[in-house]
């Protein structure tokens, strides 16, 4: 019995080593004629695209940091204009007394943004702000991988991503 | 130039993985684009072939990853089909058409069993690491690697088994 499975063990591997040597033997396939210019017209068809209609990781660097630099100036700048506006029409309705829909529409509108200029204010001001920036980062990073590893282990298999 | 060199090899490996020419085109395709996208470092790079190679296997591999469930549902269930031997008795066929009645049964087999055997004798992976790669216990690994092979095993010449008897 013993001797018997021992056979069949000595045969397996001389089929796996013949077998090996057969297939290693195996010329390339040729590729089709096609190939080349399928990758040629992929190529062609992505070179004419400007660098803004790409995806935001192959904008040009100096790009990127300018278009951060304007978001942020644009924040604290729509911030400030919103914290002005609301000086202004509040004093506005305080001294002509008027109650119509528009006024009503804005103070609405100013409550929020007083809240919120008020409480950039408090927090801009206050001691915790390197804290808070750090726990946002942590929080966006943390969101981040928590939705990278969701992706990959529902749609892909880690092993089997494109690795150079 | 760069693409004359190595086409046919990252085509062979994507053909040899997806047993399907127009999907090896496919992921050639994609595997060259990747490739252009890092060209600045390929150019200058003594490993672009592994590269290229390596890319082309994990692309094949992805695009299999995508019909795994069937693949695996299959697996389980699927009887496996007999490899279609050639006319003519296999010694009187000419070295490059043994070697085309190969190819074409390894092409035939199923993907549960060509997908590691490509991987093993082709891409010189060990058994532990097609089993990580593909999310299979060693053990169905190895019966199908085993099947695989004793399905391939009568394209092989009878004096290359058994000691020439």
């Amino acid at each position: 019995m013993s001797s018997e499975s021992d056979r069949d063990e000595i045969l397996d591997r001389e089929i796996e080593a013949r077998l090996g040597q057969a297939l290693r033997a195996l010329p390339e396939r040729h590729a089709p004629a096609t190939l080349e210019s399928r990758v040629l017209d992929t190529l062609a068809r992505r070179a004419p695209l400007p660098w803004w209609r790409r995806g935001f990781g192959e904008w040009p660097a100096a790009a990127r940091v300018a278009f951060g630099v304007t978001s942020a100036a644009l924040v604290v700048f729509t911030v400030l204009a919103a914290a002005a506006a609301n000086a202004d029409l509040g004093s506005l309705g305080a001294s002509h007394a008027i109650s119509t829909p528009v006024l009503h529409d804005a103070s609405v509108f100013l409550v929020i943004t007083r809240t919120l200029s008020v409480s950039l204010a408090s927090v801009l001001s206050s001691s915790w702000v390197l804290g808070y920036l750090i726990a946002g980062a942590v929080l966006y990073a943390a969101l981040f991988g928590l939705a990278i590893a969701g992706y990959r282990t529902l749609y892909l298999s880690p092993d089997l991503e494109v690795r150079p | 130039m760069f693409m004359r060199a190595y086409q046919d090899m990252v085509f062979s490996t994507a053909a040899r993985l997806a047993g399907n020419d127009a999907q090896a085109e496919d992921i050639a395709q994609d595997v060259f684009i990747k490739a252009f996208e890092n060209f600045e470092h390929l150019r200058l790079s003594t490993t672009a072939g592994g590269w290229l190679k390596t890319v082309a296997t994990n692309l094949s591999l992805n695009y299999l990853t995508r019909y795994r469930k069937r693949w695996r549902l299959f697996s389980e269930s699927e009887s496996d089909p007999d490899v279609p031997l050639p006319d003519r008795a296999l010694d009187s066929l000419s070295e490059d058409e043994r070697r085309a009645a190969l190819e074409e049964a390894l092409r035939r087999l199923p993907a549960h069993q060509r997908v590691p055997l490509v991987l093993y004798h082709f891409e010189d992976l060990s058994y532990e690491d097609i089993s990580a790669k593909l999310g299979i216990s060693l053990a169905k690994l190895k019966t199908d690697i085993r099947r695989g092979r004793a399905a391939l095993a009568p394209m092989l010449r009878p004096h290359d088994i058994g000691g020439g008897s």
